[in-house]
């Protein structure tokens, strides 16, 4: 029985300590994702802790995660997102603030490239589709494999592939785009 | 489906990329895989080094305090698990389950299987409610009445009788001593439960259950039994007197009044009475048990 086995059988159990760990283990990479899929730290929060409680109800059921937490837990997380948007029967398209990204505006004055090709990427994964910003957070971001995100995304291993490298050329392509209109902008500051 | 490109070798592209990722997370160095992938590397380092910048966003994100969300998690927790000690389906159930294993459609069908096993297990053993009429009697309940007649030995004896179910017939045997009193035919009573034949000291010495086909219908109105008497006479000799057939009037002790047809206002809970609330509640309980189960179910489908 592996440690995740064990896991799954005491959180089932609702032993405390299981459930304590599996809350350290996922809260921080469940929010990001829901983060980057949202925009807004409030509800962020939110929906992050719903997942949770989505995670008990689940466990009460008997069920849980056939491969690892991870790709089960996120798979929760991605639905509660789906569902946030069809609440809001909004498209899933994050406006990029000021807000989002409160790590980058403290490194601005240290590092002003590498905060602005950050501040780039991030405004690159917005642009793209929702299933090539799922590959490109879950796949790289948060560092699942490969059979674990198709299990999130409800697709196949090789159909994960595809994805990935398209998801990654569409990052790339937004990324040169969001670049040389920063230094656009630079230049025409100048 | 839009073909992927492919390098010179044939590979598709995406294969390549994904090769080199997984080296990369296998620990091997970024120069270490470009190089290795010869001229893929000048598509090919662009695009893991972005995957690597994506990794690095993990830091740049600020992740508030997770402490308020753990407190609801295991406050939930303990709210979900005083919940399932008081109910059926979280315990039973769900450690059933859990011992079943498999996909949530498959767990559920077997719940649904096991269940429709019990219900069925339960009509059998407490009846169906289509067959329960043919075994239980329709008749209202009514007062234990008993029906005298006085007979001769070896006689034919007719007895009116207007309600059930114990019919006492009494009679005064010609033989002397006292005699054993012997039931020589099977009496004819539509429909009644049993015929009992007292001595004349009103002691009961046979009762004789009569077979009747209908428990329901005619009301029943005549009881014919042919009674003969047996006088022990000595240790080695017997002597059976037969009479000759005297009908004898009914005189119940009791007369039924118009009001005897309507069901006493306080009925004892007995007979059919207590029959039929047990099977409602076995019924209603096994039903109970069944909605359980398959909403229970649903939620596993779901």
């Amino acid at each position: 029985m592996t440690l995740d086995d064990q896991l799954l059988e005491r959180a089932r159990r609702f032993e405390p300590e299981a459930l304590r760990a599996l809350h350290q283990q996922l809260y921080q990479p469940v929010y990001r994702y829901i983060y980057l899929k949202v925009g807004e730290t409030k509800t962020s929060e939110d929906l992050a802790s719903e997942v949770f409680i989505r995670v008990l109800e689940a466990l009460k059921q008997g069920r849980g995660w056939s491969t690892t937490p991870q790709a089960w837990v996120f798979g929760i997380a991605r639905n509660i997102v789906a569902d946030y948007y069809r609440r809001r029967e909004r498209r899933p398209e994050v406006e990029l603030d000021e807000r989002l990204l409160p790590a980058i505006e403290t490194s601005l004055s240290g590092q002003v490239i590498e905060a602005e090709e950050r501040k780039a990427l991030l405004q690159a994964i917005t642009q793209l589709t929702d299933e090539q910003r799922d590959v490109i957070l879950l796949r790289f971001m948060e560092g699942l494999n490969i059979k674990d995100t198709a299990e999130v995304m409800g697709k196949t291993p090789g159909a994960v592939k595809v994805l990935q490298f398209r998801a990654v050329q569409a990052l790339s392509k937004a990324m040169q785009r969001g670049l040389g209109g920063l230094k656009q902008e630079v230049h025409d500051g100048e | 489906m839009e073909s992927s490109p492919r390098n010179q070798s044939g590979t598709p592209t995406e294969d390549i990329f994904a090769a080199a990722v997984e080296r990369l997370e296998a620990g091997e160095s970024l120069e270490e895989v470009l190089t290795s992938f010869g001229s893929e590397a000048e598509w090919l380092g662009p695009l893991i080094k972005l995957t690597a910048e994506t990794h690095s966003l993990q830091e740049t994100i600020a992740v508030p305090s997770s402490e308020a969300s753990l407190n609801n998690f295991l406050l939930a927790a303990e709210n979900l698990t005083l919940e399932s000690s008081d109910g059926l389906k979280a315990g039973l159930l769900s450690r059933l389950v859990r011992k079943i294993g498999g996909p949530p459609v498959t767990r559920a069908l077997v719940i649904l299987i096991l269940l429709l096993i019990v219900l069925g297990w339960g009509l059998r053993v407490f009846g169906l409610p289509a067959l329960a009429p043919l075994t239980r009697p329709t008749t209202t309940a009514s007062p234990v009445q008993t029906t005298t007649s006085s007979f001769t030995v070896g006689s034919t004896v007719t007895l009116a009788q207007t309600s059930l179910p114990v019919v006492v017939a009494t009679g005064t045997p010609t033989v002397t001593p006292s005699p054993i009193l012997t039931l020589t035919s099977t009496p004819t009573v539509t429909p009644t439960q049993f015929v009992e034949i007292a001595d004349e000291t009103g002691e009961s010495v046979q009762s004789v259950e009569a077979v009747t086909e209908t428990l329901i219908s005619p009301p029943l109105t005549e009881i014919t039994a042919t009674i003969e008497a047996t006088s022990v006479l000595s240790d080695t000799a017997e002597e059976t007197q037969t009479g000759v057939t005297q009908p004898v009037e009914t005189t119940p002790e009791t007369e039924p009044t118009p009001e005897d047809d309507d069901p006493p206002p306080f009925l004892p809970i007995t007979g059919i009475w207590r029959d039929d609330i047990r099977w409602q509640i076995e019924i209603g309980f096994l039903f109970l048990l069944l909605g359980l189960g398959i909403k229970f179910s649903f939620r596993l489908i779901r």
